[in-house]
């Protein structure tokens, strides 16, 4: 006889309870952390290294590799002096939340101020994961082109914060600012949006800044939490 | 290519729930997917193909998409256990 079972079931129920005790864990033990999205080569590690050359004396920094394989970029970071950490996903084209749970305890996490998680890159699959982050970020650089926002809308939609890496190839790559600025607008109104060059410099300071300052008001709402 | 995972867990949701069942053979699998989950309808079969066994080994998959970041199990049809 054809039985007909309803499940309901939702399959990111996993994922969303690991991340749930991921974020508990990083409030009881003041840890900001950001998850860090783009594609291959937008230059993810190299914005990291220059924003923790930037915060290194006012904050603690934590950072969560994830690649398909390799350390290479946990040694890249390690190099500044800090604590990082590799999840080689052997495939898997994103991180999820029982990853990044299984490491946590190689980090002293009371100690650490801000955790970045440095995504597998890719502007589809990390977007439907949530790790447990505070803040979302996504990256993209002038060398991809404009049209990327729309064609990858879910990674935009869901940032908090947009960074626009290599200002300084502008020039030669043709990138459309104007459209860049107007769809993730259009995606995503309260995004801010920062446009940087890991190479030169260049607008690493104003992002560094709005890092600190979210840094500083998320502490903050936790003192004033009297629930 | 997250394809594989959610099937992965989608394969062991519907073993676990044919088992209390009393379903034998599982016969349809319908999902429910949010199209901001950027699910590829070829990536999620042929991950069905390679990654199916047990009761579902023979099941045919069916979806249905819809607005959202969402990824359920529907439902599941398939044979009683004659036992
Ligand atoms: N011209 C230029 N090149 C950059 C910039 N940021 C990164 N790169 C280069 O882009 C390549 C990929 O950078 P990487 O940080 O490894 O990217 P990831 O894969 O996103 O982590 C490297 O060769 C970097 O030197 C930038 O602002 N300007
Ligand atoms: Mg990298």
């Amino acid at each position: 006889m054809t039985k007909h079972i309803p499940m309901k079931h939702d399959v990111l129920q996993t994922n969303k309870t690991y991340a749930e005790q991921n974020r508990t864990r990083f409030y009881d033990e003041n840890t900001f952390t950001i998850n860090l999205i783009s594609s291959p080569g937008s230059g993810k590690t190299s914005v990291l290294e220059k924003t923790i050359k930037n915060l290194k004396t006012i904050m603690n920094i934590g950072v969560i590799e994830g690649d398909v394989a390799t350390d290479l970029d946990a040694a890249r970071i390690a190099k500044h002096n800090v604590k990082a950490v590799q999840i080689n996903t052997h495939g898997a084209c994103h991180l999820d939340a029982k990853m990044v749970a299984g490491v946590l305890s190689l980090f002293p996490l009371k100690e650490i101020d801000l955790m970045v998680i440095e995504n597998v890159g890719n502007l589809v699959c990390p977007a439907a994961f949530d790790l447990g982050e505070h803040v979302n970020v996504a990256l993209l650089s002038t060398t991809e082109g404009a049209d990327k926002v729309v064609k990858y809308p879910t990674v935009f939609e869901n940032a908090d914060v947009v960074l626009l890496n290599k200002i300084d190839l502008l020039p030669y790559t043709g990138f459309d600012l104007k459209q860049f600025r107007d769809d993730v607008h259009q995606l995503n109104p309260d995004a801010p949006i920062f446009e940087l060059s890991a190479h030169s410099g260049e607008g690493i300071g104003r992002w560094t800044k709005w890092l600190k300052e979210s840094w500083v008001s998320q502490t903050q709402a936790k003192d004033f939490d009297w629930t | 290519m997250h394809e594989v995972s959610l099937i992965y867990e989608v394969l062991l949701h519907v073993e676990q729930a044919s088992r209390q069942g009393g379903m034998n053979k599982v016969t349809i699998i319908k999902l429910t997917i949010g199209e901001q989950m950027m699910v590829m309808p070829e990536a999620l079969q042929f991950a069905f193909d390679t990654l199916r066994k047990g009761p579902a080994a023979e099941a045919e998959l069916k979806w249905e998409i819809i607005e959202g970041i969402y990824f359920y199990i529907d439902y599941i049809e398939g044979e009683e256990s004659s036992d």
